[in-house]
Order: C-alpha cells, then sequence, then structure tokens
C-alpha cells in the first residue's frame, strides 16, 4: 500500500468579491457577490514509503491547499486521499500522531518561550514517554545544533535558527512522514543548504518520507528524485528530477555586468538575452556548455565587475512546458 | 502558563490595574453608605465592596482567550493548531484555565487586601469558600463556552473582536459586574437571571458575600446546565467551521 494515495482531489473555495469604495461595501451586505476559485482540480497520484516528493509550482498553484487537505486541515470538496492508511480529514487527530508538518510562512513554537518549552509541551501533546523524549531531544539537538540557544527566547532567533528549531519540533514524536510547506521560504542560500542536508539525514536515516512544496527549484533539486509541478490546481508534470533537469533544467540564466563595453558574445550553446552596454543577460545550455566556460570566455575579453547565475523562473519552465503541449508532458515516473 | 508570565513585569501590571478600580470603588461605596446610610437586601457598603471585590476578581481574572482564533485563522496560524494530536477546543480550555487559575489567585490575594484595609473582613467559613471555589470554576468554565461560541465565528466572519466587545459590556449589566441583581430595577434583574451571564459574576460573588444552601445549589445547577448546552453548541460549530475552513496565507 503507498504511503500517500490521493485520487481525484479537487478544492472549491468561495471567495466573496466587494467592489471598490463605499458604495461596493454597502451593496456587498445586501447582495453579496461571490466567486468560485478552483485551487486543485482532481489530482492523483501516490507515494511510496521513504520516498522524497517535490511537489513544486507557481504561487497560486494549489501546492498548500493540497498539502492541507493532506494533513487533514482542509476538507476537500470531491475526491479521495489516504496518507498511511487514513483519510486525513476523517480521522485528523488519529493521523496527526504518525506526521509531522512544517509551514514555512507560519510557526508552532512559543514566541515569547524558550525552544525548549515547546519541545516541551510537545512532548506532552504526542504523550512521548520523558526517556524516549530526552533522547530524542538530545539527538535533534545535536543533529540540528540546537543546544546554543535551546534556552533563548524564540523571538531573539534568527530565522534560520528558528526554521531548525520548527523541522526538529516536527520530528520529535517520529513522524514517517513530513510534510515540509515552503521550510526554507526567506532563507539565505548558506540557511538553506544547512536546512536540506538535515532533511536528508533524516530520510536517510529513518526513512521517513518527505512530501515537499516549494516554488524554490533549488529545494527539489538538492532534496527529491521526484518531482510534480502543479499549476492552476492541475497535476501537469510527474518526473524524476533527473528527467526534469535534463529536458527543462538545463538553461541557466547568467547577468554579468563588464568592466568595459563589449560588441556582442558568441559561443556554443549561449544565446544572448539582452545586452545593453557593459551589462549581459545570457542564456547558457549547460549540455552544450558549461558556465565556467562562458565566464572563461567573457574574462578574455574583459573584466567582470559583477555576476548572478540562475534559474529559469519556474513560471518559464511551466510556461514551456506547457508550451510543449500537456499531453506530451504528463508521464508516469 | 509559562507563555503568560514570560513577562512577569506585564503580567502584574494588570492587577494594579485591578487594585485601582478596587480603590475608587471602595470610596465610592464608603461616601454613599456614610451619607445615606442604605442597606438593601443585606448588602450595605462592606458587603458591596467585597461583592466588588470577588466580581472584578473574576471579571479580570478570566484569561483573554477570545481573540486567538480571530488570529489564529486570519493569519493561517490554525493551521498548526489543527495537525495536533489533540481536540482544538479541549487545548484551548486547557491553556484558558492555566493563564486564568495564575491570575485569579494573584486577583484574590490582592483585592483581598484592598477590601481587608478599606472595609474589614466580611464572615466566612471553609465549606463556605469550598463552594464559592466550585461556583467560581463553573463560572470561569461557563464564561470560556461563551467566549468560544464568539470565537469559533471567526471560521464564518474573521473578525470576531466586535462580538467581544459586546459580550464584555453585557457582563457589565446582565453580568451584575458593579452591583448585585438585588439592587437592580425588578424588570432587569429578571431578564439578567434568564440568560448565563449573570453566573458568571453575580452568582458567585454574590455567594461569596452572602452564602445561602438553597441559592448554592440552584446556581450550581443551573451553572451545569448552560456549561453543558454551551459545549454541545461549540462542539456542533466547531465541527461544521472546521470543514468550511478557508486557511489563508497559501
Amino acid at each position: 500500500m503507498a504511503t500517500i494515495d490521493v485520487c481525484g482531489l479537487s478544492k472549491v473555495f468561495e471567495v466573496r468579491e466587494k467592489a471598490p469604495g463605499l458604495a461596493g461595501s454597502l451593496r456587498s451586505i445586501v447582495s453579496p457577490s461571490v466567486r468560485e476559485v478552483e485551487a486543485v482540480r482532481e489530482i492523483s497520484f501516490s507515494v511510496d514509503e521513504g520516498e522524497m516528493l517535490a511537489f513544486i509550482g507557481p504561487n497560486g498553484a494549489g501546492k498548500s491547499t493540497t498539502i492541507k487537505m493532506l494533513t487533514g486541515i482542509l476538507h476537500p470538496t470531491g475526491g479521495q486521499a489516504s496518507v498511511l492508511g487514513v483519510t486525513p480529514w476523517e480521522d485528523r487527530q488519529r493521523l496527526a500522531g504518525e506526521i509531522g508538518c512544517v509551514f514555512g510562512q507560519r510557526s508552532q513554537l512559543w514566541y515569547h518561550l524558550p525552544p525548549r518549552d515547546t519541545f516541551e509541551l510537545l512532548a506532552h501533546v504526542y504523550e512521548i514517554p520523558k526517556p524516549v523524549y530526552r533522547d530524542r531531544l538530545q539527538m535533534l539537538a545535536s543533529r540540528f545544533g540546537l543546544d546554543e540557544f535551546m534556552c533563548t527566547p524564540v523571538r531573539k532567533l534568527s530565522l534560520g535558527q528558528r526554521m531548525r528549531c520548527e523541522i526538529a519540533a516536527s520530528l520529535l514524536h517520529g513522524p514517517r512522514v513530513l510534510f515540509l510547506d515552503e521550510p526554507t521560504i526567506g532563507l539565505d542560500v548558506v540557511a538553506k543548504r544547512t536546512i536540506r542536508e538535515l532533511i536528508r539525514q533524516m530520510n536517510r536515516e529513518e526513512g521517513i518520507t518527505v512530501f515537499l512544496t516549494s516554488h524554490d527549484v533549488g529545494d527539489m533539486e538538492e532534496l527529491c528524485r521526484r518531482v510534480m509541478i502543479i499549476n492552476h490546481g492541475e497535476l501537469i508534470l510527474d518526473t524524476s528530477v533527473s528527467a526534469l533537469r535534463r529536458d527543462y533544467l538545463r538553461f541557466k540564466i547568467v547577468r554579468v555586468r563588464l568592466a568595459d563595453a563589449i560588441d556582442g558574445f558568441e559561443m556554443d550553446g549561449v544565446a544572448v538575452v539582452k545586452h545593453k552596454r557593459t551589462n549581459l543577460k545570457l542564456s547558457v545550455d549547460t549540455d552544450l556548455t558549461s558556465i565556467d566556460e562562458v565566464l572563461a570566455g567573457l574574462m578574455r575579453r574583459t573584466r567582470i565587475v559583477d555576476i548572478t547565475i540562475a534559474d529559469p523562473p519556474t513560471e518559464q519552465v511551466i510556461a514551456d512546458i506547457y508550451g510543449r503541449g500537456r499531453s506530451e508532458a504528463l508521464e508516469g515516473r | 502558563m509559562r507563555a503568560r508570565t514570560a513577562y512577569l513585569a506585564d503580567f502584574l501590571l494588570g492587577s494594579v490595574f485591578y487594585a485601582l478600580i478596587l480603590y475608587v470603588f471602595v470610596q465610592l461605596w464608603s461616601v454613599i453608605g456614610r451619607t445615606r446610610g442604605f442597606v438593601v437586601e443585606g448588602f450595605g457598603p462592606r458587603e458591596l465592596v467585597w461583592y466588588l471585590m470577588a466580581s472584578e476578581a473574576i471579571m479580570l481574572g478570566r484569561a483573554r482567550f477570545e481573540q486567538e482564533t480571530d488570529e489564529e485563522v486570519k493569519t493561517g496560524a490554525i493551521a498548526y493548531s489543527l495537525n495536533k494530536p489533540y481536540h482544538y477546543v479541549m487545548f484551548k480550555l486547557a491553556s484558558y484555565w492555566g493563564e486564568t487559575a495564575l491570575k485569579m489567585a494573584l486577583n484574590i490575594v490582592i483585592g483581598s487586601a484592598v477590601a481587608l484595609a478599606a472595609v474589614g473582613p466580611i464572615p466566612v467559613s471553609i465549606p463556605h469558600l469550598a463552594a464559592v471555589l466550585l461556583c467560581t470554576a463553573l463560572a470561569l468554565t461557563l464564561n470560556f463556552f461563551i467566549g468560544m461560541v464568539l470565537g469559533l465565528s471567526a471560521f464564518w466572519v474573521e473578525d470576531t473582536a466586535p462580538f467581544f466587545w459586546i459580550y464584555s459590556k453585557v457582563l457589565f449589566v446582565l453580568g451584575g459586574l458593579f452591583a448585585p441583581m438585588e439592587i437592580y430595577p425588578d424588570a432587569l434583574a429578571r431578564v439578567a437571571r434568564a440568560t448565563p451571564f449573570n453566573y458568571v459574576l453575580y452568582a458567585p460573588a454574590r455567594l461569596f458575600v452572602q452564602f445561602d444552601m438553597d441559592f448554592f445549589l440552584s446556581t450550581v445547577t443551573m451553572q451545569a446546565v448552560w456549561v453543558a448546552v454551551l459545549a454541545l453548541l461549540v462542539t456542533a460549530l466547531y465541527g461544521m467551521g472546521v470543514r468550511r475552513l478557508n486557511v489563508n496565507g497559501g
């Protein structure tokens, strides 16, 4: 039996709309205008035990709505789902003991108290026996580097420290499935790398199934073997990360500011997207040429003052996927 | 409890306000008592001061949990409250009692000190105090469920601040905050006694100042009935609210 099994899951929200101004406010009391928003449209997939799955998509795609249905927080409008054999919204309390959740934009830590107090409360909530709690906390504190600020009020912690505490709190009771809703949002590059490594370790050592939503492609690339892309509530791609990288993410966007203006730049696998005096924006096909070679080619011409290397925006990747046709893009694992 | 006492000065300052209110009313009732010499249904100035001490101790000792649900729904933090292996309402009740127990203990000490200094003691006995304690515990539980009914409306309206403002004003009048029902006009007293609000403040305070067994038995019976009715209503509202929940913020 799959750890997570979803069949035709849908969620429709009713959103009240109000015309601007006082007249609009008064009219909305007498005759409210309601618009239906299909946040999730009949998605189906399954996830096996121990798998690390990335569920990515742009803002408003339906990622968080899906994860909230799978954790039992939201009731779906249609379809079925089961997590560890339990229908999440029907038996939320029973499922809660087997899953851990981290919602990147919110916190479960008590703001004015040190993390240790939250961990103690969670130990009582999850009825973790004292010796088990002590050992588990010691392991998590050492693994996540929490000892130095275990007694510091949460309000005084940095975002990276707080997120490490959040993930540790979600793992305290030894869940079998970990739902991470944008766990690296707002973190710097170093903090992101730390969080990703910790999640990888927990998956490797404890066999925890990880269901990760993000619109940071780096989370997907560094953590997961499988990726699903959702947009406008529909699952538009379900494939391996290697296939996605090979087919869609081999392009990198390189922005450079040069010391001197140059007349264009030509190299195999490099397309000049924008060129204005000393500023260049290049699209580099990393299958044909490496970033090193591009930079070496530029440095032979002049000095590089500033450089940015980025993946194409997820929206562009998804637009490309749409451009190649939905039927071609939808494939099994 | 730990969260509420994280800022001890802030926590204690609330009790300074309580002492101030008591002092003002001590002066008021003392002047009225001296100039008019009134006693209504056994309530003279001394009884009124102790009555106010008890009713204000409860009014200001209640944990202000009401707008937590409101805030959690608005910010989407309710996601974390709902994905734990406990019943949301029961967790709120436990959290409410943690803070209320602390605040009540402090208010009783401060209120008793002010009232003793102002008007001297009133006759009490241990069984009498035990009965008042039970009545007060039921009163505070009743307050919780009234607050929870209002708080759960956040699943529909998101902003419940107006409802809580109205409730606190209703408690002033129909709850008998400033004076016992014995001083009210008959018609108003009848209306107040038909509502659950008088069982939150008036009943335990009146029992404290003028204990009688019949009143105690009828009061705790009605408090238990109201708690049961409101608990059922809260259960129904929670079940409906959770189904239609729209968690803000993505």
